[in-house]
């Protein structure tokens, strides 16, 4: 226990001399550019919802591509594309490292507790491989679990019009899962994933 | 000639005076210990609307060391943004209200009083209850005042029969209770602003939500907009959302917009008839919503922050007055260039000009800032559009500039799916802005 106060007094020091040098001063200008979002996104990028989504405890590479997409156009938008196009891929990256440090606070809303179990077991066969551990973790992917369910129904509606382009993988399973419980199956999942708070 | 002459000569008094009070707050600073200001220093934060609440916040989050004191008259705020939808019925006041618990839990001392004067020299200001707060830096955020000498016979007394309803509060329920009364068949007036003012697009969203609810509730009544005006905010949007909603441009027309160019500009309001003069014409209304021009908050004039004009100069980076050195102003009651007044403005403004007085403080160079804005506008049923601009911080003219080939309108040929999302995104955006200005 000592020994550990020391080393935090010392790290303290540490990161004392550390506000004056170059990377404290890249981190600022990060930070400062990551909280501009907070306006739609919520602070720390924990949205209030309904629609917005939450981005804290974004995975960083997937932030980087979303953000690229937005920009390109490749991913269709109302508002994302128009303000992606102001930053750099550097500026991407930098936010994303900020999002990335943060957690994702789970969506306050309402789920139908009837509908979870059903959708624990579609999720667990269809989608589980990719959006891991109940859709909480993956890689290069976002987190699904307590996010906000609405802005979730706008991505599968695009994705289903075509909107937004699916891998092949996805785009099978999504096929698969709409085969077997049609759109009622997809409501479960989001409600068990609303579920997860 | 004479009233440029005038003018002159108080611009080049007031840049003597400010160039004194510079000069003191220099020497001030030198024979201070600069590295001890950082560690527990004391920031007043003077008005705890959208810029005041979130750079107090914002304050406390980037060094909790700080002792941040937040001072605003109200113990309840009602935000401008979404008061449209109050007006037009869709939301009730308490929607629109926000306490300051939040600020409270981050550490922010908040002090219900009103402010009446600051010392730039003494580093205090002093309240209308007579208590005094020292600072080391102080973020003066007072919003907009309404200009009453800009329209004769508009004063207070008329803002109760005419209400302005601009700054949030009393005011809007008054226009709300006004159009609830008014008989089907009956007239809206609304009065716009001259550039600049808060929230550009606003007068214009706020006669989309009345024609709104006439065409649900009083079908036979119309909107008149008297501008003082050529062109507004996000104008083609908003004349395609009238044409597909209410008949713009049509002769069963729910809203008619006249121009400057056309003797829109209202020289007089009579409270008494409940009529508005243009130079052409006098004009009855039931209800008359007159938005004057106007100016920053009282407080900034009393402190010598405007200057000679209506707004106050700020170093764009920092936020720092050019007048009185730490002293540092934002949101509405400044001048941020490309910025506009909105409340995303203010929020975005705060949160770079915290950064800006924590490096101060710590007596090192401010990182490179970053700001944003985005603003929605509600015009129909499931319509809605915005505006998002991305800014940088331009060195060579200390001015706040947009970044190229970003930002800009929704596209007039978005689907009707895209014009439901966006009403979706702004109450995204109101949830969000709100906690994140307010804790």
């Amino acid at each position: 226990m000592k020994v550990g106060k020391i080393s935090a007094l010392a790290a303290t020091g540490v990161l004392g001399a550390l506000l004056f040098s170059a990377p404290a001063m890249a981190d600022d200008a990060a930070a400062m550019m990551a909280e501009t979002c907070a306006g739609c996104h919520g602070t720390d990028g924990s949205s209030m919802g309904p629609v917005t989504p939450s981005i804290g405890g974004a995975d960083k590479e997937y932030f980087v591509t979303v953000m690229k997409d937005y920009a390109s156009g490749r991913r269709p938008s109302t508002v994302m594309g128009r303000i992606a196009k102001g930053y750099t891929e550097a500026d991407f990256q930098a936010m994303a490292t900020y999002f990335a440090d943060r957690k994702m606070g789970p969506a306050k809303q309402p789920f139908d507790t009837a509908m979870v179990a059903k959708g624990k077991d579609l999720q667990a066969r269809f989608c589980d491989k990719c959006h891991e551990k109940g859709g909480a973790a993956g890689e290069l992917i976002p987190q699904v679990a307590g996010q906000w369910t609405p802005y979730l129904e706008q991505s599968l509606a695009d994705f289903k019009s075509g909107a937004r382009e699916m891998e092949r993988r996805k785009k099978t399973k999504m096929e698969e899962l709409a085969a077997e419980a049609g759109d009622d199956g997809f409501k479960a999942i989001l409600h068990y994933l609303a579920s997860q708070q | 000639m004479l009233k440029n002459g005038l003018k002159t000569d108080r611009r080049s008094f007031i840049k003597i005076a400010g160039g004194v009070a510079a000069a003191g707050a220099f020497a001030g600073a030198l024979s201070m210990p600069n590295v001890a200001r950082a560690a527990g220093a004391r920031v007043v934060v003077v008005g705890g609307g959208t810029g005041g609440a979130t750079c107090a916040k914002y304050l406390r989050r980037a060094d909790p060391s700080l002792d941040v004191t937040l001072i605003e008259a109200n113990k309840e705020h009602y935000t401008c943004f979404m008061s449209n939808e109050v007006i037009g019925g869709e939301r009730t006041m308490a929607g629109i209200q926000v306490g300051y618990g939040g600020l409270a839990a981050h550490g922010v001392k908040v002090v219900h009083a009103l402010v009446t004067e600051i010392d730039a020299a003494g580093k205090k200001v002093k309240t209308q209850d007579g208590q005094s707060f020292a600072y080391d830096r102080l973020v003066v955020a007072p919003g907009i005042d309404i200009d009453y000498d800009s329209i004769e016979g508009y004063d207070e007394a008329a803002a109760e029969k005419m209400p302005h309803a601009w700054k949030a509060g009393p005011q809007t329920a008054l226009l709300r209770k006004q159009l609830e009364d008014m008989k089907d068949g009956g007239t809206f007036i609304l009065v716009a602003p001259p550039n600049p003012f808060r929230c550009p697009p606003g007068p214009y969203e706020r006669a989309s939500l009345v024609a709104n609810y006439f065409k649900q509730h009083k079908p036979n009544s119309k909107v008149l907009i008297l501008d003082p005006k050529d062109a507004f905010s996000k104008q083609g949007l908003f004349i395609q959302a009238w044409e597909k909603f209410y008949g713009y441009g049509t002769d069963k027309a729910m809203i008619s917009w006249v121009p400057a160019s056309k003797q829109g500009k209202v020289i007089a309001v009579h409270p008494g008839e409940m009529a508005v003069e243009t130079e052409f014409d006098k004009i009855k209304g039931d209800v008359i919503n007159v938005i004057p021009a106007q100016k920053a908050g009282k407080i900034a004039f009393a402190a010598g922050l405007t200057g000679d004009g209506k707004w106050c100069p700020i170093n764009m980076k920092t936020f720092e007055s050019k007048i009185h050195a730490g002293v540092h102003v934002l949101g509405d009651a400044a001048v941020a260039s490309d910025m506009p007044k909105s409340g995303y403005s203010a929020n975005s403004q705060a949160k770079v000009a915290a950064r800006a007085i924590v490096a101060a403080l710590q007596g090192k160079e401010m990182a490179a800032p970053a700001y944003v804005n985005t603003c929605y506008s509600i015009a129909g049923p499931d319509h809605c559009f915005s505006v998002a601009a991305v800014y940088k911080y331009s060195d060579a003219d200390n001015k706040i500039v947009s970044v190229e080939g970003s930002g800009g309108l929704s596209p007039m040929d978005a689907s009707a799916e895209d014009r439901k999302r966006e009403v979706g995104f702004a109450h995204s955006w109101y949830n969000n802005i709100v906690k994140d200005s307010w804790g």
